[in-house]
């Protein structure tokens, strides 16, 4: 039978864990902060007044297609804005555009609030950390109903213009790719789990421990010993069973 | 570069290339359950003509006629000039009419079977919600049901009930229960639209999504499935009633 490595080894292969995930998404907060830089101080009120005219800009259009054939992680990436008008309702406008099979191209959302596909971004964490407290954010997965329709993970941080918040940067991720890859990191002799801030399970190697999980609602785990990923407020962890949990 | 226009699985679900020749009466029907769905709302622009011809795979001529019809019925208006497009202009007591057309085509079979599918569906949904939602999708989740109970129309409180499903199944974290669960509602609004006709009726059902939510927020699996299947029932058996009375209550 294995000997059940001791905390401080445990402590130390979960910091080491914490290092090479964080590292897989640095590419992607890199090519956000370039993206930032391209736009410059554009007119966000005008964009938000005439959404397409984001998109027809051929700069900020190669710029991105740039950034999605740079980061295989990426598979989506955009801008997004909501300004208070003079007329006193909220516009918002979002340009983006998507990778697939290659190819890139520009995705069309619906922005009309009585349409039943309409896409309501203003509400999301993705857009408004940055947008209120110019935090950069990664999103844990979760399923972009009227956006990509498929689980997502969203990057994103603040665009800024004369020192203020313009707009937000954003970049979705393929959960898919991701998620193997942190499984590939957690493997070791012991269960270990990536969780997000609300100690939701993004990966782990146990086969018992589902993807998406909430640890209040895993009847057979407890966290043993956690290491927390500050700049992510999410946590790598070992995993012990409940005691009397069943066998 | 191809502009992505029409991404969303609804609009997949209703603008699928139509089979063998289309004609412009087919095309037409479609876009009318669009507008009467809110799947296009008052005031949404519609894609080019042409880009409307190859996503239902006809001919520009076809789609041009069935446009005809749609303005002739006073769903759509063209503009030419500045702001050229056709864009929708659908009355809100047209899509209930709409509703009643659609409805009386549904035996007591198909109503049946629609509800069967929502039952699963919400249940399962419910019952993983219960394991995986975030604190975003509770959020969103307790909005919905309060727009439920506030929403002034059957229209409204049709909308505010499709949301809460779909996004009760987002919050599931399933791709699959997601997808199916637009397609669904797509497919059982009109019976959705004309129960929602009864305040009395959206009152009760949001009562009941709200506990689907407090069960869920309390990761009670059980207690959110069950709760689930109650909100698709209640509004099924007012279904059956309202089928046997010809629709038109």
């Amino acid at each position: 039978m294995p000997q059940t490595p001791d905390p401080d080894s445990i402590r130390h292969l979960l910091t080491g864990a914490a290092r090479q995930i964080l590292a897989l998404t640095q590419p992607v907060f890199e090519q956000l902060t370039q993206l930032e830089t391209t736009v410059g101080s554009f007119d966000v009120d005008e964009w938000a007044r005439s959404p397409r005219s984001l998109a027809a800009w051929p700069h900020v259009e190669s710029s991105v297609a740039h950034a999605l054939e740079s980061v295989d992680l990426m598979i989506g990436a955009g801008f997004a804005v909501a300004s208070a008008s003079t007329g006193g309702a909220r516009q918002s406008a979002i340009a983006w555009w998507i990778r697939r099979d290659g190819i890139v191209q520009v995705k069309q959302h619906v922005l009309n609030p009585s349409s039943d596909s309409y896409y309501d971004f203003t509400q999301s964490r993705w857009f408004r950390l940055p947008m209120t407290a110019g935090q950069p954010v990664l999103m844990a997965p979760y399923v972009d109903s009227w956006g990509t329709d498929d689980v997502t993970m969203t990057a994103s941080q603040a665009v800024r213009a004369d020192g203020e918040v313009v707009a937000v940067v954003a970049a979705d991720l393929d959960v898919r790719f991701y998620v193997d890859k942190v499984e590939h990191i957690l493997a070791s002799a012991f269960a270990t789990a990536l969780l997000d801030s609300e100690d939701r399970v993004i990966a782990s190697n146990a086969p018992d421990i589902e993807s998406g999980t909430r640890m209040a609602a895993a009847e057979q785990r407890d966290i043993m010993i956690r290491v927390p990923i500050e700049s992510l407020g999410w946590s790598v962890v070992a995993l012990g069973d409940r005691p009397g949990a069943a066998d | 570069m191809n502009a992505d226009l029409l991404s969303t699985l609804t609009r997949r679900v209703l603008f699928a290339p139509l089979h063998g020749r289309g004609r412009a009466d087919l095309v037409a029907e479609r876009l009318r359950t669009a507008i009467a769905l809110g799947v296009l709302a008052e005031n949404e622009q519609l894609p080019s003509e042409t880009e409307l011809a190859a996503q239902f795979n006809v001919s520009p001529v076809t789609l041009r006629e069935a446009l005809t019809q749609l303005r002739q019925l006073g769903l759509v208006t063209t503009c030419r000039g500045r702001s050229w497009g056709t864009v929708v202009s659908a009355p809100l007591p047209g899509q209930r009419r709409v509703a009643i057309e659609q409805a009386r085509m549904l035996s007591s079979l198909d109503l049946r079977d629609l509800a069967d599918w929502r039952r699963a569906i919400g249940t399962e949904s419910a019952r993983l919600a219960a394991r995986r939602a975030s604190s975003q999708d509770i959020l969103l989740l307790d909005r919905g049901s309060g727009n439920l109970a506030a929403a002034d129309d059957e229209v409204e409180a049709r909308r505010s009930d499709s949301r809460f499903f779909i996004e009760l199944a987002a919050a599931s974290q399933s791709v699959r229960l997601s997808s199916n669960s637009i397609s669904l509602q797509v497919e059982y609004s009109p019976v959705l639209t004309l129960v929602y006709a009864d305040a009395a009726v959206r009152s009760a059902v949001s009562v009941v999504l709200g506990g689907v939510t407090h069960a869920v927020k309390a990761a009670d699996a059980e207690g959110a499935g069950t709760l689930a299947a109650k909100a698709v029932d209640l509004v099924a058996a007012r279904a059956a009633q309202l089928r046997a009375n010809g629709w038109d209550s």
